[in-house]
């Protein structure tokens, strides 16, 4: 097992390298110089001035040298300044990542807690009312957008019903845990809707899938009853190959932060992500990029390790 | 007794091809509607008018008019024409791109290894940054966004395929084809990629129903085309501002993106259990 982590991480440091050169490229190539940002507020800015300060910020160095320098900077918690604010990356990005990983937290967890039962119990009862009844309400949530999702619980349940707060966050050093929880309801539900649906239809035909092998088979034909196969032996293997799906939901989510934070009018990452790049912030914009990935290969990195735990049979070549 | 079996065999094809049938119809219905758009109203998607703002939905104005007195259902119409543009398109470039990505690494170990690191890379950060990190490089556009929605899909499709290639050059008429002296171009595109076909066409049809999903978000979001274009998303995005008052600005848009997807859904899951069944 140790040994298994180990490789795992040690492979996981090319996938980083690359993240890092290719963001690095990429912002070499976008158009127009960064300094033009950071001299905005000067009169008279000639063509002299440009190259001074480029030269200053180290950009006619040899691009090997530019990128190693990136590097440390990465390494040493240096994330670079943002061209909007002066401010450095990293700390605008800690000033609104609450709300943000907050909602991702929420929504996992109901996708989780709703999609698993409601997946086995499925499969356990297959071709019955509920089964089809699900699957259509599962159809459902899944070809509507997340935006109209978040639109629709916004207006029935934040302004007609008035249950939960339409718009906005409390942070939780105003209100503690549980305001703060509670005003990210319907935000996590938008997000996790869609979600809960196609994790349940997969957990539904990994069940299945698991329920026609033979070892089934032959529990039943010793005398266990339904109920233990099903629990015992049967949920165990499901929920291993499920698990590995739940990462990829996740990336799904943090990505999709964006959308549901502009639905709900909260102030976070996938915000500050979108507004870096309408006004130009290219520094704001690449670490928000990489702090993203590096969250979704921890993640990544941990459902492996927890796959490997749940079924001891998997052998990494 | 003819008869009879004549309206077996048609209730057979419905049940083999009712989501085809369904889901075929509705996108046939969109599609015939952006193509004729000019046709279907009169009014400007862009023609401001203070006189006309925020009407609720009347026979002059079937979905009403938004903040700035635009028709919504001809801003519609119209948005429908830049949205499927760009989902179909993305769609297209994604299978073009990730075929021949995914025939040279099953065909080519020494690169295979390399590409395959890089794509792995990329489809590590979340689909809507990578769409966002794209547009902020290469600027907005519906070319630029054609490429910056395909990019996140790259990777699975390549490795797919890959997958493919290396279980059929097992096969013994592949095998043959080289022993007669085809070179590695002939047998790729002459034998491999046709064997491939009805996995790329399922694939195709199942990828559309989530590019609409991405494209209409980022439309929401505001980002990748010129504010003043309609668009899907950016409709809604209009409409948000005045929900509480107006609900039917977003309403209607809503439903009309949510019925798209849902016929490329069908589309998407009939033709995968008529070409593809392993994969249901």
């Amino acid at each position: 097992m140790g040994k298994y982590v180990l490789k795992r991480v040690i492979l996981l440091v090319p996938t980083l390298l690359i993240i890092l050169i290719a963001v690095f490229s990429l912002m070499r190539m976008v158009p127009g110089s960064p300094v033009l940002a950071l001299l905005e507020g000067e009169e008279d800015v000639t063509q002299q001035r440009i190259w001074e300060v480029e030269e200053e910020m180290g950009f006619h160095d040899p691009i090997v040298v530019q990128f190693g320098r990136y590097m440390k900077g990465i390494i040493s918690g240096d994330w670079g300044t943002s061209y909007f604010n002066d401010q450095p990356v990293f700390s605008n990005m800690t000033a609104v990542w609450e709300p943000t990983l907050l909602i991702t937290a929420y929504a996992t967890i109901i996708t989780v807690v709703i999609a698993i039962p409601v997946g086995i119990f499925c499969a356990t009862h297959r071709n019955s009312v509920l089964d089809y009844i699900i699957s259509t309400l599962s159809t459902i949530t899944m070809v509507i957008p997340g935006f109209i999702m978040g639109l629709l619980l916004c207006y029935f349940f934040g302004f007609k019903l008035g249950w939960f707060p339409a718009i906005g966050y409390t942070y939780i050093s105003e209100g503690g845990l549980g305001k703060a929880l509670w005003s990210v309801t319907l935000p996590s539900f938008a997000l996790g809707l869609h979600h809960v649906a196609s994790l349940a239809r997969y957990t539904r035909s990994s069940m299945l899938d698991v329920l026609g092998q033979d070892y089934i088979r032959t529990a039943r034909a010793k005398g266990l009853s339904l109920r233990k196969v099903y629990y015992k032996h049967a949920l165990k293997n499901t929920l291993s190959i499920v698990a590995t799906t739940i990462a990829g939901s996740i990336a799904g989510m943090l990505g999709g932060a964006a959308v549901t934070e502009k639905v709900f009018n909260i102030r976070g990452m996938g915000t500050l992500a979108v507004d870096s790049l309408s006004r130009r912030d290219y520094s704001q914009e690449q670490a928000i990029v990489l702090f993203m990935a590096f969250i979704f290969l921890a993640i990544d990195l941990l459902m492996d390790i927890m796959y490997k735990a749940l079924d001891p049979r998997i052998e990494y070549e | 007794m003819n008869e009879q079996r004549k309206h077996m065999k048609f209730s057979v094809f419905l049940r083999k091809n009712g989501r085809i049938i369904i889901g075929g119809t509705i996108i046939g219905i969109i599609i015939l509607c952006s193509i004729f758009a000019p046709l279907l109203t009169s009014w400007d998607p862009e023609e401001v008018s203070i006189a006309a703002q925020k009407q609720p939905p009347s026979a002059e104005h079937i979905m009403g008019t938004d903040y700035l007195g635009r028709d919504i259902w001809s801003r519609v119409l119209y948005g429908s024409r830049t949205t499927l543009l760009v989902s179909i398109g993305s769609e297209v470039f994604l299978i073009i791109v990730g075929t021949i990505l995914g025939l040279v690494c099953g065909y080519y170990k020494k690169i295979e290894k390399i590409l395959m690191r890089i794509l792995d890379a990329f489809a590590t950060v979340p689909n809507l940054l990578l769409c966002l990190l794209m547009i902020s490089v290469f600027g907005a556009g519906v070319p630029q966004m054609i490429i910056a929605l395909a990019i996140h899909g790259i990777p699975g499709l390549a490795r797919m395929v890959r997958n493919q290639v290396l279980s059929l050059r097992e096969k013994e008429y592949i095998e043959s084809e080289y022993a007669m002296g085809a070179s590695d171009i002939r047998t790729l595109f002459k034998h491999i990629l046709p064997a491939c076909s009805s996995y790329l066409l399922v694939r195709f049809s199942n990828g559309l129903a989530g590019m609409v999903l991405s494209m209409t978000s980022l439309s929401f979001l505001g980002i990748g085309l010129d504010p003043t274009i309609a668009s899907w998303g950016g409709i809604v995005q209009d409409g948000q501002k005045l929900m509480f008052a107006l609900p039917h600005l977003v309403f209607y848009p809503a439903l009309v993106i949510s019925i798209t997807v849902f016929g490329f859904a069908m589309l998407g899951d009939g033709l995968r259990d008529k070409f593809d069944p392993r994969l249901r």
